[in-house]
């Protein structure tokens, strides 16, 4: 193989390579583990974000960061209430289709389908749970961090208190798309099936 | 003179030794420090009639108390939205499932997530950065 070629296939092979880099998803936060320090959380999501200030940029961050952690401090708060009243939400829904999985059974009805939709939205609730957790920590975590000694750790951690917002809304809609689009729908069915037992009785 | 005199002389008895008219007092045979079954057992009889006797008059007592109160048992009230729950199952029928369904459809409701989780919840702007 001639040199040349061997220049343009190592070219490409670079190309490719650095868009490949260029389009990269982020890292995901993975779940502080239980029983981390402030220390320890705070260098899980430093590695996991790699963020890099400039010195403008630190320069101003530095300035506006306290404004900031008071701002969140706030919000802190007040996420708490709003994420607890979904917890509550998805555990009333899912007594409601125990109660229907129950009494369905008793009418011999075939609830196989219906249990199993029951078991995957309690998967999503579960999943939203953990979610919840990690963003009111990473929320609890950023108001304790000296941001103007350490500007890199507290972007770090806002960055991932903004990740795991975006989640808990994509796993919120997901979850009550489930509801409407799948469990519901399985509900109108056993509706009609009764009433159409119903009606064959009194004939 | 003659101390000796016969009772029945005729002379005067003095200067005798006075000889008491009624026979010696006779002891009592020296019994020993032993317990009378008889009295022991009355005395037992007594006691558990005593005690017995308590007993009674303490719940007549107790009777009475109960009496006077008017027999009122402490009632736990029970709410009424848990009475569906206290229910036992009862086979699904049309409508019941349907009010399952409306159920969910109400919890669903209450939860506004476009509004609580704005994408630009925690934006540079909405932070004060």
């Amino acid at each position: 193989m001639s040199k040349l070629r061997i220049g343009i296939i190592t070219l490409v092979l670079a190309l490719l390579g650095g868009m490949g880099l260029a389009g990269a998803e982020p890292v995901a936060p993975a779940p502080a583990p239980d029983g981390s320090s402030l220390e320890q959380r705070i260098e899980q999501r430093r590695k996991e974000r790699e963020i890099t200030l400039s010195e403008k940029d630190q320069k101003r961050l530095v300035s506006v960061c306290e404004r900031g952690q008071t701002k969140l401090r706030t919000l802190g708060t007040k996420e708490v209430p709003v994420l607890q009243k979904r917890t509550v939400a998805y555990r009333e829904i899912d007594g409601d289709l125990w109660i229907a999985i129950g009494q369905l059974k008793l009418a011999d009805e075939d609830t196989f389908n219906l249990e199993e939709q029951r078991a995957e939205l309690a998967e999503k609730v579960v999943a939203y749970e953990i979610l919840a957790t990690n963003y009111k920590q990473a929320l609890d975590d950023i108001i304790l961090i000296n941001c103007k000694a350490d500007p890199v750790a507290f972007q770090s951690v806002l960055d991932t208190a903004r990740i795991y917002n975006d989640s808990i809304r994509t796993q919120l809609e997901d979850s009550r798309d489930y509801v409407i689009n799948t469990i519901k729908p399985t509900l109108k069915g056993f509706v009609s099936t009764l009433e159409a037992k119903n009606k064959n009785k009194d004939n | 003179m003659d101390p000796q005199v016969q009772p029945n002389s005729n002379q005067p008895v003095f200067n005798q030794p006075f000889q008491s008219p009624l026979p010696p007092a006779v002891q009592p045979p020296q019994v020993p420090m032993s317990v009378d079954p008889d009295s022991e057992s009355k005395k037992k009889l007594l006691i558990a009639l005593i005690v017995g006797g308590v007993f009674v008059v303490i719940l007549i007592i107790v009777l009475i108390v109960v009496v006077a109160s008017g027999g009122k048992t402490p009632t736990t009230k029970i709410d009424p939205s848990e009475t569906k729950k206290l229910q036992a199952p009862q086979a699904a029928t049309a409508n019941g499932i349907q009010l399952n369904d409306d159920a969910i459809s109400q919890s669903l409701s209450t939860l506004n997530d476009d509004k609580d989780f704005p994408e630009t919840k925690l934006e540079d702007d909405m932070i004060n950065l």
